[in-house]
This record gives C-alpha cells, structure tokens and sequence, in this order.
C-alpha cells in the first residue's frame, strides 16, 4: 500500500513526497528485499532537479580562458565564433552587455563569456552584482542548477558512491540507467557516472545508444570534448535522436566549428524535418556569426513552425529594430506581450521602439512600467535608455539625472559613464569628461566608443600622443569605424609633419 | 639559381611538409613545428592586420603573405594533402599518435577525426586500383589502414613492423596503382588489394619511398643509402654517411624526364638522374633539410619545387632553373675512367707474369656446419690465398667484410651469419698467389646464399617432447615430391643433394629434421606421397618462412593451412586480455586526469581573482594547493604515459601475431585470416580469435 502510494505521488510529480514514503519504508526493510523502492527513490530524487543541460549550459571563465579546442588561429572570416573580427559581414556593431556579449534576441546558453584577450579583463568584466559567472562549468551546474545537493539529508547521503559496487550494477540494466541519472544530476560526480557508464556499455557490447550519449555527455562535461563528439556520433549512427543531434552541434560549437555545426544540423534536419530545435540553434550560430540575414531566415522558418516560440519573436523584433524598423519590431515584441511575457526587459524594449516609431504618448508609460517591474539588474539598462530619451529630446539636464540613477544602481555601467562624459564635454566640463571616459574604458575595453571619445578629446586639446594610443584601441576593438579611421590618418599626417 | 627564397624563422619538423590548394586554386605551404602546431602559409594573401597582437610577428616576416597556425595539441607524427572526393578544395591530414583528423582549412571545419589505435605514421592520399575512390591510407605500428572520404574503415592488414613510408604508383605496369609500403623492419612491400605482389629486404629501416615513372620507385634507408628499382630490380644504389629526409621526382633541368630529389639531414640537396644515380645538381643550405615539396607557389602556372630546411629556411627553384653542375659530366667520367683502366694495363704488360698463374684454380664450397653458413676457399696448387673480400647485404655491419690471414694459406673458412631468412647475393673477390708474391691473381665470384642456409641437417633427435609435436602446420600444396626435394635442394644447404627415386612405388615421403644455428631449436619438414606437407616447429615466423617460400617456389596462388601454435595462441589471447584491460585503465586514468584538470584550472583562475585583489595570503594557499595538484597530475601522467606503452607494445604484439598467421597462407586464405582476426580482436572475442589463427 504504501509502495503504491509513493508511486502515485511519483507520478503526480510530487516528487519530495514520495522520497519521504520511500525513505520509511527503506529503513523497515534490508535494501536487497526492496529494490524497486530503492530505484524509485532514485528516480524521485533525480526527478527533482531533472534540468535542460542543453539549453542551460554554460561555460566557465575557466573553460573560456584556458581551454582551447580551436584548432584554428587565424580562420577565414565567417568560419569561427570566437574570433568575432573576422567575421564582419553583417549590418553592423551592436551594442554589448555588460559582461561583453553581444547583444542578442534573448540571453542563450554558453554566451555569457565575452571574447577578451587577457586574464585580468575575463576576471574583471563578469565580477559585477548581476554576472556571477561560475569559475568552470562542472562548478556551475552543481552549484547553480543543482540546489538539491546542497541540502545535507539527515543520516547521511542516499547512497554513498564511493560504497557502490559499481560492476555489479552495471550489469543490471535496469538498475543501471536510473543509477547512472542520479549520478549524474544528483550527486554530480562525472567521474562515478563515467565509471559505471563505461561498464554498463561493455555489459551490452556497445549497442545501446543510449549509454553511448551518457558517455558522451560524461565526456563532455569532463571537457573531453573529442572524445564527446565520438560517442554522439556513433550513438547517431544506432539511433537518430534531436537530443543528440543537439549535443553534437555543441561539440562542434565548443570546438568553434561552425561550419561543421551547421553540416551536422543540415544532416538532422534530413531525419526531424523542420524541428524547432534544431533550427534554433541554426539561428543561433549564424546570429554568432553575425550573418544576419540568414539568421532571421532561420528565425522565420521558426516562427512559421511554432508561434509562440519566444527566442524566435525576440530575435526578429531585435533584428528589425537595429534595422531601423521600429514599427516592425514593435509589432513583434506586442506579441510577446500577448503571450503573456510580462516583464521589465519588454516593456523597456516596447518604450524604446515606440519612441522611435513615433508613438511618444506610449513612450513613458512604458518606462514607467519597465521601472516598476525591474530588478537591480535591469534597473540601470533602464535609466540609461530614459537617459538616451532624454538626450533626443534635448533635455540635456534630465538626461544626466538618469544616467547618475544607471551608475546608482550598478556603479560599472560602462555606457553611462561614457554618455556622462559626452555631457560633460557638452558642459565644457574637459577634465570631468577626460576621467569619465577613462573610467568607461578601463571597466570595459570590449567598447570602442569611449576609447574614440578619449582620443578625439585629447586630439581637441592636442594631446596627440594619448590620442593616437586611444584611437588605436578603439580601432582594435571596432576595426572599420570610420571616425576613428579619420581621426588616425589625421593623427598619422601630424606625426609624418614632425 | 633559387626562384624565390623566403624565411619562416620557425623550427620545422623532419618530414613534416606538404602543400595543398586548400581554396581549389591556391597553393599553400603546410608544415609542423613544435609542440603540435602546424604553419599554413598562404603566399597569396595579404596579412590580415592590423591589430596590436600581430603587429610584432608580422614585422618579422619580410614578404608578403599569410602564416596561420593551427593548433591541433599533441606532437604531429604525420601531415598529407589531398581530395578525398569531388570537392576542387584541398584538405589536410593531420596524424597524431592515437586519432588522424581530417580538417577543411578553408572552411575551419573537421571532415572526421577518427580514432586510430595504432597511430598514425605516414599518410597518403591516392587512388588504388581495386578501389573506385580516393582513399587515406595510413600506415601506423604494424598495420595499414584504409579510409574513404567519410573516415570509414574500408581496409585493414598488417605488416611486419612500424610503417615508415608509403607510395602509390604503378608496379607492374598494367597503368593500375599499387600501394608499397616501407616498415622500420626494413622491408618493403607491394600490395595489390590483398596480394602480396613482391616484397624484399633492406639493410636498415626504410626513410622513404617515393613514385617514379615507367614502374619505378626511389627508396632511402636508415644508414644513408639511396637507390631505385625497376619493376623489382634495383637499378642503382648510392651511400653517404649522412640520412636521407625527403626524396621526391621533379624535372629541375626541364629535359622532359623527372629526376629524383633528395633532401638529406645535413641540408644538402642534390638531383640525380633516376637512369644511373649521377649527380646533376646539388645545393647546401645551412640547416637539414625538413621537406621537399612540388607547387605552384609564384602563380606562374607551373609548379615550382620548393625546399624547406629544418630552421624554417624556405626556397623554390623553377622547373626550367639553368644550373653549374658543379661535378664532371658524364663524358669527362667516362673518358677518365678509360684512362685509367689503360694505365693498369700499362703497368701490368710491363711486369711479367709468371706462368705458373697458368691453370689455377679455386675451389669453394658453401657449407653449414658449428653454428654458421660457412665458406670455403681452397686454392690451387701452390698457391696461398693472401686475402679475401666478401660484400653482401645486411650480413655483416658495414655490408663489406676483409679476411687477411698472417700468413698466406691455401684454406680459408669464411664465416656468414644472415640473420634472416632470406637469400642473400654474395660477392668474394679472393686474392690468390705464392708464398711472398707481389703481384697476386684475383678471383672474383658470384654465389647466392640459399635461404635457410642458417638451418642445418640432423638425424632424427632421440627424444621428442610432447609439446614440440603440438605444434604444427598442415597444408595441402598437391605437388609431387619430386618437385619439393628440388626446393630443398636450393633453398638449404645438404651437404649431398636430395633425391626422390622416380621409380620407387611406395615412398612414404621426405622426412627432414633441421636445427636452427640461431636459437639451436629443432624443426621437422614433412612431406607425404600426396604433397601433404607438415612442419613441426616452435618458432612460427620460420614456419611461415618456409610456407611462402615454397609457395612462391611452387607457384602458388592460393593456399590454406591448419594451425596449431598452442604457445602463440597462448600469447596473443594474453595480449588481448591485457589490451582489453588497459583500455579500461586508460578510460577511468582520463577521466581522472580530466577531473583534476578542472580542479587546477579552478584554482589558477581563483589564484589569478586573489592577483588582482592583491591579497597575498589567498593567494599563497592557492599556490600551495597548485602545487599539490600539480603534484599529483604529474604522477597521473606518468603512470598513464607507462600505461599506454604497455597498450601499444600489447596491440602491436597482437598485430605481429596476426601476421605470422597470416604468412602461413597464401591468397584469399591469408587475407581471410587477417580479416577474421582484425574481427575478433575488435570485439575482444578469444575464442575467434583462436579460430581465426587455427583455421583461417
């Protein structure tokens, strides 16, 4: 009865509670009378933290700064994602977040890293209030997506790994595989999970294909990637499964191949037909790749396919307002709203494309909206765009009002010390505006603006040195910004007179 | 005179050169340096600027073009060009020792990367005979392998010994590729699917092999020597103390005729006429030379070849490059040579000969006797022989050995010990003449050592043990006996010659027991009245020996055998267990390695965070724990690099073992084994394994 009761409440989803029954009736009986309660508590325990590792994967400053997969130096330009000036051949720069990354229609897994050259920028840029980055990725998933293992269970963990004999239940296969979860997401040992994944494969003579992607997703998690990419592949090869097409694009991702990535997707598109997930990470690698149009292609044929898939509406609305079709993209981010997404990133994107569409009366009360629905991490993105509102009205006073409420509220808001500075030169204010721009560059050196800003200051007060050390980081930063080109074979011809 | 000259100022890998249109239309020079990377230098493009990073290394390079690096991790053992399939473009084979990857430069993407457990030493891109595609071929420790354009394994066999070298050409000359491998043993090999066309032995390792026209191929070996052969007779051969890197074929002097180039670890350079091996160009560089390659490299329209030194020393001769042959030409050789053989004669007319020169004679006989094929000269009457020159290959060290007794003898015993199984062409040159002459006779002589002649005749031992007689092949060659006492006659040395009385009506066959000088083991040939023929023996590299040789002898196309090695079954299935075991040791060392690399790169970043923040106490703990980590990373490594060897050296026994199965069949019976074997060990199943060996 009560063995029946825990497997109903399993079913129902009320997972902690059937962990509970389990637990009783495991201490009434040895563990070898009641196996199925022993695997069901198992499953009631993995259940509970049972996440989307695809979709909610992320690197690690570890993983981004000292792994390097890339087999490539110097690619060619639209063959790689981590070098991102060899690939402009889209519209044009867009603005970055904080942490670096580029600006997109909704924040994707594994894009929180930002392309930086040294250690103390990949060390500094993410240490603000609302980046916590994790230090590397085997860290993150156990400390961020898995809580539960947080919690100390009273007499001790469930099962006690280092016990386990692991050959002898490998060799049962059903035991194995809800064993072989609860490693893996409950107690976040890869390397036990790895262990009893490679003996349960051996005891089936490698045919089943799903051992095949554990071992991968084990190898994967170790950051092996090669050796990933061989189980994936060859588990594709038993059996075609959308969760390990996706995973193998992954590899090719984290090994920056796109191009292979986009071959392995065309491929499992030939078996899923216009699956939504496989061509979202389409969308996605051509988004990194900065080819545009082929991105919003792909984001389209989504939206055909599911439409109320969120990336997909986010990601045409942003392409449409950066494309100077505000009233497109208004019409887009309405529908998000429609669907019930309610929430300060939106309406603050709502009161951007209005203004600039013209529909001033709705301008404010969007702000306003976005303002009462923020959190400490969109707070400042929000004052800053009232600041931006502001400056094209022409009130220049409220305008610096907000952007000191953006630095209020997150104190590294490289933009708004930026647009400070800008303000202050406007207000002849040069020294103000000079250490407003340095502090702008040295929080974010990823931004070409405030080191152009700098340098056309110092050029204006003739300080042609600094200015044409300034010009050349934002050159590298932005190497076809027109402006700062000029400034430099101004600055060149001077040094070339003396 | 040098077209175009250039300098990478990088250190290059011997051997490690190649060039390959990787746009279609493009060519580029790929080469490895140290420490797993590899250079591609793209003549046709402009540097990509110009930021602050690659401002410094472009300043070094002072001509135009790109160099981009690729970094692929572990040390590079092989590096090849070509096209797999119908795409125009290029792409690049990269062989490590465990996996070959093959990656699209154009494009940054992998085509495949595949596992390969025998390493990869030599790759090759071509297309054979039998195979409508092109296909990799990979040769690693013991086995070739064959790829087609997806990675999949299309091919497999052994080879005795680590693949050094491979070509494709036309062997035979029915305008169909064959594959020629090269293998440290110093053995070369053609294949034509799973027949073995021809294979001979070298003096040392074989360095490379290289196609040439009109079914010929140039090779290199080990202590320096350069020859090439026709069809399977070598036309010429040259030594020089110092080792050969590259050879390759290239008209240089625009005659219309390739010449074959070579590139030697002292950084010479030279071409020779592949017709007679004669020098007709040569050039010094001042580091060894690390590649030879053939391209288009100036966009001129034709290729130009191009020689890359070991210290990153690039240079590229045109085609139709006019040269000072530094050497005398051929004429000039002749003519001096002409005169001295006149001056000789001179000096001789004006000596008088004694007659007693008149009716000499030289006998010499080849026997096997105390531990050794032996020689014996014994010259004429009244005669003494003052010294004798004996020159064969790969017998002695130095291949030349000079016997000068004290004191001139009329009897000489020459002792040759071959240390394989192989006949080897001996030349004596005896010098012959009385007691205190100054002028002697020269006798100059051809014999061909038989192939066994290090096995000698003995009675029936008196006492066989059990396990000698468990050991044993059978095989069917249906030939009459008359026809195998000829092979033993000339492929052992008897002392009287071997005969089958025709007539006799109910001979009970030829019953031979050998003893090896080498190892003094006992072997037994057996052959009955219907040409069943049996060899009990220990050592089954002798058996196999004796089964191919005979086989070749009796024209044999096909043939199977039963086996039984009790001793080497007993060995490979421990082979294969142990292979089986170490594979599951490696799995869980790397994933122990790996788990502890994350926990140093957590501590370096954590260690670099304590940097920035100055805090020296952190990061003096996080040093510490570093170093513990280290500590114990360095210990893992270790015991995984000894791991792994432990791997190899088992696989490559397996592969060896494989092998001798196979050498005791001839034809689809021999390939069969190796199949069924390369099956069975991948599944890791013994007892098909043990099958496999027995029955074919």
């Amino acid at each position: 009865m009560e063995l029946f009761k825990a497997l109903n409440l399993f079913n129902q989803g009320k997972y902690e509670d059937c962990a509970t029954i389990c637990t009783n009736l495991l201490k009434k009986n040895p563990l070898n009378q009641v196996q199925t309660v022993w695997v069901l508590k198992m499953r009631a325990l993995t259940l509970q933290i049972y996440v989307d590792d695809i979709e909610g994967e992320e690197e690690g400053i570890a993983e981004s700064l000292l792994d390097n997969y890339t087999i490539s130096s110097m690619p060619r330009p639209g063959t790689s994602l981590k070098n991102p000036g060899t690939s402009f051949t889209g519209q044009y720069l867009r603005p970055k977040t904080q942490s670096g990354r580029p600006l997109t229609g909704v924040v994707r897994p594994a894009t929180q890293s930002a392309m930086s050259q040294s250690i103390e920028q990949t060390l500094k840029t993410p240490r603000t209030a609302m980046t916590a980055r994790p230090i590397t990725a085997s860290s993150s998933r156990s400390v961020r997506l898995g809580t539960a293992s947080m919690l100390t269970e009273p007499g001790g963990p469930f099962i006690q790994l280092s016990r386990l004999n692991i050959s002898k239940y490998a060799s049962q296969p059903c035991i194995a595989k809800p064993l072989f979860e609860y490693i893996y997401y409950h107690e976040h040992d890869v390397r036990y999970a790895l262990d009893l994944a490679v003996q349960a494969t051996q005891v089936c003579q490698y045919k089943d294909w799903w051992w095949k992607v554990q071992l991968g997703k084990c190898y994967y998690s170790l950051g092996l990637i090669r050796d990933a990419e061989q189980q994936f592949k060859s588990a594709l090869k038993d059996s075609k499964t959308i969760e390990v097409i996706l995973r193998l694009i992954r590899v090719y991702v984290r090994l920056d191949q796109p191009l292979t990535a986009l071959e392995t997707c065309k491929k499992g598109l030939e078996y899923f037909s216009n699956d939504v997930n496989i061509l979202t990470e389409m969308g996605r690698i051509f988004d990194s790749l900065n080819n545009m149009s082929m991105s919003l292609k792909y984001y389209k044929i989504i939206a055909q396919e599911d439409a109320s898939h969120t990336e997909a509406i986010a990601s045409i609305g942003i392409h449409h307002f950066y494309n100077d079709q505000p009233e497109l993209a208004l019409r887009y981010y309405r529908r998000l709203l429609q669907m019930g997404v309610y929430n300060a990133e939106l309406f603050n994107n709502l009161g951007l494309c209005c203004f600039y569409a013209q529909q001033y009366d709705h301008v404010i009360s969007c702000f306003e909206r976005a303002i009462s629905l923020s959190t400490d991490e969109t707070m400042a993105d929000i004052w800053y765009n009232v600041s931006h509102i502001a400056l094209t009205v022409g009130d220049i006073t409220m305008a610096e009002e907000c952007l000191k409420l953006a630095i209020v509220s997150d104190n590294r808001y490289a933009l708004a010390y930026n647009n400070l500075g800008v303000i202050q030169i406007r207000n002849g204010n040069i020294t103000a505006a000079r250490t407003y721009f340095h502090a702008a560059a040295n929080i974010a050196n990823f931004l070409y603006e405030p080191h152009f800003n700098s340098a056309y200051l110092a050029y204006k007060v003739g300080d042609l040195q600094t200015s044409y050390i300034a010009v050349q980081k934002s050159l590298s930063t932005y190497p076809n910004h027109a402006d700062s080109k000029t400034l430099l074979n101004k600055l060149e011809r001077y040094f070339t007179y003396m | 005179m040098a077209a175009f000259s250039l300098n990478i100022q990088k250190h290059i890998e011997s051997g490690l050169v190649t060039s390959g249109k990787f746009d279609g239309s493009h060519a580029c020079l790929v080469a490895a340096t140290y420490g797993g990377n590899i250079l591609v230098h793209s003549p046709h493009r402009q540097p990509q600027i110009t930021s602050h990073d690659h401002e410094q290394s472009d300043r070094k390079l002072s001509w135009s073009g790109e160099l981009a690096e690729l970094h692929i991790g572990t040390e590079i053992t092989a590096l090849c060009t070509g096209r797999l399939n119908d795409d125009e473009r290029d792409i690049l084979l990269i062989g490590t020792a465990s996996h070959v990857l093959a990656y699209n430069i154009e494009d940054n993407s992998d085509s495949f990367y595949k596992e390969m457990s025998d390493g990869a030493r030599y790759i090759m891109i071509g297309k054979l005979s039998w195979l409508p595609n092109q296909v990799a071929i990979i040769g690693g420790n013991s086995s070739v392998t064959i790829l087609d354009s997806q990675g999949a394994e299309i091919f497999w066999t052994v080879v005795g010994g680590t693949v050094t070298s491979l070509a494709i050409f036309d062997f035979d000359g029915d305008d169909e590729n064959e594959l020629i491998t090269g293998t440290k043993e110093s053995e070369i090999k053609v294949y034509k699917k799973d027949n073995l066309l021809w294979e001979t032995k070298e003096t040392a390792s074989i360095n490379t092999l290289t196609g040439l026209p009109n079914r010929r191929f140039v090779y290199s070996v080990g202590n320096g020597t350069l020859g090439v052969y026709e069809m399977a007779q070598r036309l010429w051969r040259v030594k020089s103390k110092h080792r050969v890197v590259v050879t390759r074929s290239f008209d240089l002097n625009g005659d219309g005729t390739p010449e074959v180039i070579t590139g030697w670890n002292n950084g010479k350079v030279d071409a020779r006429s592949f017709n007679n091996g004669e020098v007709i160009f040569k050039i010094q560089l001042s580091a060894g030379i690390a590649g030879i390659v053939e391209a288009d490299y100036r966009r001129i329209g034709k290729s130009d070849l191009i020689v890359v030194s070991s210290a990153g020393e690039v240079r590229g001769y045109s085609s139709s490059s006019t040269m000072d042959t530094p050497e005398p030409g051929e004429i000039m050789r002749d003519l001096l040579a002409k005169k001295q053989v006149l001056q000789m004669e001179l000096r001789q007319r004006g000596a008088s000969v004694p007659n007693m020169y008149h009716g000499t004679k030289l006998a010499v006989s080849l026997m096997t006797s105390n531990g050794a094929a032996r020689v014996a000269l014994a010259s004429g009457p009244g005669l003494f022989i003052h010294c004798a020159i004996v020159f064969t290959e790969g017998v002695f060290e130095g291949e030349t050995l000079v016997v000068h007794p004290n004191r001139p003898r009329g009897e000489l015993e020459i002792e040759l010990r071959p240390p394989k199984n192989a006949p080897v062409d001996m030349y004596v040159k005896v010098c012959v003449g009385p007691a205190g002459a100054d002028l002697l006779q020269v006798f100059e002589m051809t014999r061909q050592l038989p192939r066994f002649c290090m096995y000698q005749i003995i009675e029936r031992p008196e006492q066989i043990t059990e396990d000698f007689t468990k050991n044993s092949v059978t095989a069917e060659f249906t030939e009459r006996l008359q026809r195998i006492a000829l092979w033993l006659n000339q492929n052992l040395v008897l002392p009287e010659e071997f005969e089958i009385k025709e007539n006799k009506p109910n001979n009970e066959g030829i019953e031979i027991w050998l003893r090896g000088m080498r190892d003094n083991k006992i072997h037994c040939f057996m052959a009955n009245s219907t040409g069943k023929i049996t060899i009990q023996t220990e050592d089954i590299i002798f058996a196999g020996d004796i089964v191919q040789s005979l086989s070749l002898y009796l024209g044999l196309r096909e043939l199977s055998s039963e086996v039984s090695f009790p001793a080497e079954e007993k060995k490979m299935l421990d082979a294969l267990e142990r292979v089986k075991e170490l594979k599951e040791i490696d799995i869980r060392l790397q994933a122990e390695a790996a788990n502890d690399t994350a926990l140093l790169k957590n501590l370096i970043i954590r260690l670099e965070d304590a940097r920035i923040l100055e805090n020296i106490d952190d990061m003096r703990k996080r040093l510490v724990q570093l170093k513990n980590v280290n500590a114990d990373l360095i210990r893992e490594h270790e015991i995984r690099m000894k791991s792994y060897k432990e791997l190899t050296a088992n696989l490559k026994q397996l592969n060896l073992g494989v092998q001798h199965a196979a050498r005791l069949r001839v034809g689809k019976s021999a390939s069969n084994t190796v199949a069924q074997c390369r099956a069975a060990i991948q599944d890791e199943n013994s007892k098909a394994l043990v099958l496999a060996i027995r029955h074919g």
